[in-house]
């Protein structure tokens, strides 16, 4: 379908898509880096700071938890991206009521639960880090953001409406 | 019972071939094709109309079931 080629909206879309996957990637690679340097050149830096904040030792290995747990919420934001971005391309072709995208609607909606339940449990760093974060070159933001939940119940919704359609279509295919 | 989709009998009866039954019904030649040897799943009613007229013949000459044809043959 020509029309769907050339619709503006799906270009646009297309453009952020790919926008936001560079973006992405880059947050992900650059927190890897941090990550890697936290365990390793920055090690003993980040210990005598956490030691002169008067905070646990442990509280070295919670950074790095957290800081893990951020990589892999971007490795999910990734993906969602990837199959979204699959799923705009289906439609740019003019054939969206696939089997296929069905599964990729299922599956951003199980990466959205993901995402949404690393942020609940990015609370947990958060709160061992708050007492100390006057004397810790860290910034704590408390949130409970619940609309990724609701994003994820719209997906899981959609998956099942994109099923149906397939099944319609594959009806309809064969009828003349 | 398979339905069997007797298209091809009333073509050569006629002397008619696909391309002229198009071309009259107004349907793609890929979509008589595709009744003709038996892949379609569904057919419409206006479509069931519109070959109908085009043969001159009712719905039940068009279509049967594959056992009642086999019992016809025999």
């Amino acid at each position: 379908m020509t029309h769907s080629k050339n619709d503006p909206l799906l270009l646009v879309a297309q453009g952020l898509l790919v926008l936001l996957t560079g973006l992405i990637l880059f947050a992900l690679v650059m927190v890897s880096m941090g990550a890697a340097a936290v365990l390793t050149v920055q090690r003993a830096e980040i210990l005598a700071k956490v030691a002169a904040a008067g905070a646990p030792p442990g509280l070295y290995w919670t950074l790095v938890a957290a800081l893990f747990l951020v990589v892999v919420m971007l490795g999910f934001g990734l993906r969602f991206v990837i199959e979204l971005g699959r799923i705009v391309a289906s439609v740019r072709t003019g054939d969206p009521f696939c089997p296929a995208n069905a599964d990729r609607l299922a599956r951003m909606a199980w990466l959205t639960l993901g995402i949404q339940a690393g942020a609940w449990l990015m609370i947990l760093p958060a709160l061992q880090v708050q007492p100390y974060v006057d004397r810790l070159p860290i910034r704590v933001d408390l949130q409970w953001p619940p609309t990724g939940l609701v994003l994820a119940l719209v997906l899981f919704i959609l998956a099942r409406v994109f099923r149906h359609g397939t099944a319609l279509r594959t009806d309809l295919e064969g009828t003349v | 019972m398979p339905i069997v989709v007797k298209l091809d009998d009333l073509l050569r009866a006629r002397g008619m071939t696909l391309t002229e039954l198009s071309e009259r019904v107004d349907i793609t030649l890929a979509n008589l094709s595709i009744l003709k040897t038996g892949k379609a799943k569904a057919i419409r009613f206006s479509t069931l109309e519109a070959i109908c007229q085009a043969l001159e013949c009712q719905p039940g000459d068009l279509l049967g079931r594959g056992e009642e044809q086999t019992s016809a043959t025999e």
